[in-house]
């Protein structure tokens, strides 16, 4: 932390958030509520999985959010024949001077923004790759760990159609991701102005936030900033009783304790497996952004429920029945919040 | 010591007194809760000692106090559940005042071992919200709801024990029939009569003999019974054998009657017209007795008579048993010894009556003869119900709404039958005196108040 008072550290952060999205709506035409997601993970800490079809501006939401952080960035265009070493890196012998050494070329994911588009295309070998540096911002390569400097943001698109040669990703590298945000198509009036601003002969140009030298440092300012932000015990045992509803009663890994939010049928019907401990974490860092991004140092239950189906409804593995009767995690949680109203009092 | 701190000590203070207010309130509806369920108990258990049996009593007592066991053991479990911690009370504050979980959360910053350097800005939000939960605010003193339950628990008790003061106000005075009460009043005349003897320094033998005080030997009768005869419409017999047919309703004592008496035998007698004296015996009223039936008959008296008027009704059913045994309840039988009483016996009133009575005593009392009852046992009318409706071919709706002291309407007159036709040998009934007041009556009384 600096040495601004609280006040100014949190006035700074609400400022730069609304400098950040504003920028990007400058080329981002519609999706403020996307943008607004993908923003509070990036603050958070986390990563964000963004589905959606294709052409609606995945790629270039990323790209603007790097360009607007002023922060390194890196594509990786996942395909089937794409090797973790593509992602990490590999150790290669360098001719240097007359000699030979042996040493490690940095992959596409020593970047402070990575953007892994169409990332089920990949094997899961490959999309293992990530998971490391993902989580514990560090890369394995030949026996050697490298540190990945931070801010570290991964945003991985996922193409929903042509699933004919895709691998659907492992339950634990979607536990990775913070969020799971999905675009939607534009609606009529956002269509007219991405079609007319993108076709046009000057193109909208963005201006960076973050100066080059310190962009990293601030970002993790804020970051920092966001974990003070105050948690009152009731709302931690709330976020609890929100991921323990999502597992299904009949799960054998459930423990022998008496759930504080009554079991909903839907979950134990439809689903295979609930949320991960992984899915609380998303629903407070959430919610503590929210919290700041609403003026307040504490968080409450509605922010907690703004969050909560970004959060955790790529955590919800499916069963049969489920994908037979066209169900949708997002309806399962909605399902759950609402129910959870009572808690609130 | 630092501002925040202070400033959260400020706040900790603040919410120990609302929590104060909130534990005070809640060991209040306690209180009241418990209160109600105590008082429900006693005036259960009141109402069950005067009502109930010792083993109902005993059954529900049990059963009584295990609910208030239980409900107690519910009250203080509740009780615990709502006792306030700090933290809680933070909860309540914060939903109360719409603070937004602040409070709470600056609970949990006080108790951080690091403290975030947001908490001086949460700190400084509450106090600029601090006008929203000032506790006289968030928890104002008042009653709980449980105290209307409570004293409503009190106002069933109070109605449950009121009885015991002031018992006309719940209990209402048992319902005295016609008879009853007349045969009380006469009983308590008779009484009043002796006492009045004793006190005017008459002779101690004066006894009470089935409502006919007797000195000395001396048969009061004759002077006694012309005092109701007025009201009974029939002249008094002062030679009347003291074994004689009691069922003439010449006895003095039975010459108060009260009217539902007479409606009602009437009824029993299948609107014949025929009264019903006390030993069961009918007959017919006289003429005067159809316009005021008050004096028809002789009630049959639950009042305090003495030995003697059970001696003298025992005599009685011995000369009727005598007379029932000799005489089969067949009409022709019935009618000659109605013809044979009449040519007896030519006073007005009541001798044919009594006649035509005893001589259908047998047919319309039960099973049991009259002669078979013991002694004391004359009040009841053992009346079997076929008996009545094979007697009465034409049956009275019931007279709801109607008190047994209420003349007999219009149509029950008008269907009753006149007086029967006499026969030819028949003497109208004489017209109805005013009764002469004995000597004797009169100069004790007199006697009495000029002592006085």
């Amino acid at each position: 932390m600096t040495s601004q008072s609280p006040r100014a550290l949190v006035d700074d952060f609400r400022h730069t958030f609304e400098h950040i999205r504003t920028e990007l709506g400058r080329v981002i035409v519609g999706h403020q509520s996307v943008i607004e997601e993908i923003l509070i993970a990036f603050f958070a800490g986390g990563h964000v999985l963004i589905e959606g079809v294709p052409g609606t501006g995945k790629t270039l939401i990323v790209r603007t959010l790097a360009q607007v952080l002023n922060l390194s960035f890196s594509r990786i265009q996942f395909t089937v024949d794409l090797m973790p070493a593509d992602i990490t890196g590999t150790r290669m012998v360098i001719e240097r001077d007359g000699r030979r050494e042996v040493s490690f070329y940095r992959g596409p994911v020593f970047a402070h923004v990575l953007l892994a588009d169409e990332i089920n295309r990949a094997t899961p070998k490959t999309q293992s790759a990530l998971l490391e540096a993902m989580a514990e911002l560090q890369v394995t390569a030949a026996g050697e760990t490298y540190r990945l400097s931070p801010p570290f943001f991964v945003l991985a698109t996922l193409n929903p159609i042509e699933m004919e040669g895709t691998y659907p990703l492992p339950e634990a590298q979607l536990d990775r991701f913070l969020l799971k945000v999905v675009l939607p198509y534009p609606d009529s009036k956002a269509m007219q102005r991405i079609i007319g601003s993108t076709t046009a002969a000057e193109t909208p140009k963005v201006n960076a936030v973050f100066d080059a030298a310190n962009a990293a440092s601030r970002v993790e300012e804020l970051k920092t900033l966001v974990r003070e932000v105050l948690v009152a015990p009731h709302l931690e045992e709330y976020a609890a009783a929100l991921v323990r509803a999502t597992i299904p009663a009949g799960s054998k890994f459930v423990p022998a304790e008496t759930a504080v939010l009554p079991a909903d049928d839907f979950i134990n019907r439809y689903v295979a497996f609930g949320s991960s401990p992984r899915g609380g974490q998303a629903l407070l860092l959430g919610a503590k952004v929210r919290a700041l991004l609403a003026g307040r140092v504490n968080v409450t239950y509605e922010d907690i429920d703004r969050i909560a189906v970004s959060a955790l409804n790529h955590r919800l593995v499916l069963n049969f029945a489920a994908h037979a009767d066209g169900i949708d995690p997002r309806y399962l949680i909605e399902r759950l919040l609402h129910a959870a109203k009572r808690f609130h009092r | 010591m630092p501002a925040e701190t202070l400033g959260i000590a400020g706040v900790e203070r603040r919410l120990r007194v609302l929590r104060r207010r909130l534990n005070f309130f809640a060991v209040e509806d306690l209180a009241y809760r418990l209160g109600t369920l105590l008082v429900l108990a006693v005036a259960l258990l009141w109402v069950l000692e005067r009502h109930a049996s010792a083993a109902q009593f005993r059954l529900v007592g049990c059963v009584t106090i295990a609910i208030c066991a239980i409900g107690a053991a519910a009250a203080f479990a509740k009780l615990r559940r709502r006792w306030m911690t700090m933290e809680g009370t933070a909860r309540v504050a914060d939903r109360r005042a719409c603070l937004e979980d602040r409070l709470a959360a600056l609970l949990t910053h006080r108790a951080r071992s690091q403290r975030s350097p947001l908490g001086s800005i949460l700190l400084a939000q509450v106090f600029s919200l601090s006008a929203r939960w000032e506790p006289h605010i968030l928890a104002p003193h008042r009653v709980p709801r449980s105290a209307y339950g409570f004293v409503a628990s009190l106002a069933v008790l109070a109605f449950v024990a009121a009885p015991t003061r002031q018992p006309s106000l719940l209990q209402p005075a048992p319902v005295q029939t016609g008879e009853a009460a007349e045969a009380r009043t006469d009983g308590e005349h008779m009484l009043a009569f002796q006492r009045l003897r004793v006190m005017s320094g008459e002779p101690a033998n004066t006894t009470v003999a089935n409502g006919v005080a007797t000195t000395g030997g001396e048969d009061l009768r004759g002077s006694r019974a012309r005092a109701p005869a007025g009201a009974g419409g029939k002249p008094a017999q002062p030679d009347l054998p003291s074994q004689g047919d009691g069922s003439g309703g010449s006895h003095p004592a039975e010459a108060h009657s009260a009217p539902g008496d007479a409606e009602r035998n009437r009824r029993v007698d299948g609107g014949q017209g025929v009264v019903r004296n006390h030993d069961g015996t009918a007959r017919h009223p006289a003429p005067d007795e159809k316009t005021n039936d008050r004096g028809t008959t002789r009630a049959t008296a639950p009042g305090p008579r003495g030995a003697n008027d059970t001696a003298h009704r025992t005599e009685n059913d011995q000369a009727r048993e005598t007379e029932t045994a000799a005489a089969p309840h067949t009409d022709p039988r019935r009618s000659e010894r109605a013809e044979k009483g009449a040519s007896d016996n030519p006073q007005p009133g009541g001798s044919l009556a009594a006649r035509e009575g005893s001589g259908r005593a047998g047919g319309l009392l039960g099973e049991r003869p009259a002669s078979t009852r013991a002694p004391g046992q004359g009040r009841t009318f053992p009346l079997k119900l076929s008996a009545s409706s094979a007697a009465a071919p034409t049956r009275f709706e019931p007279q709801r709404g109607r008190s047994s002291d209420e003349a007999p309407s219009a149509e029950i007159a008008d269907a009753v039958p006149a007086t029967p036709s006499l026969g030819e040998r028949d003497v109208p009934d004489a017209p109805l005196h005013r009764a002469e007041i004995s000597p004797e009556h009169e100069a004790v009384v007199r006697r009495i108040f000029n002592r006085k």
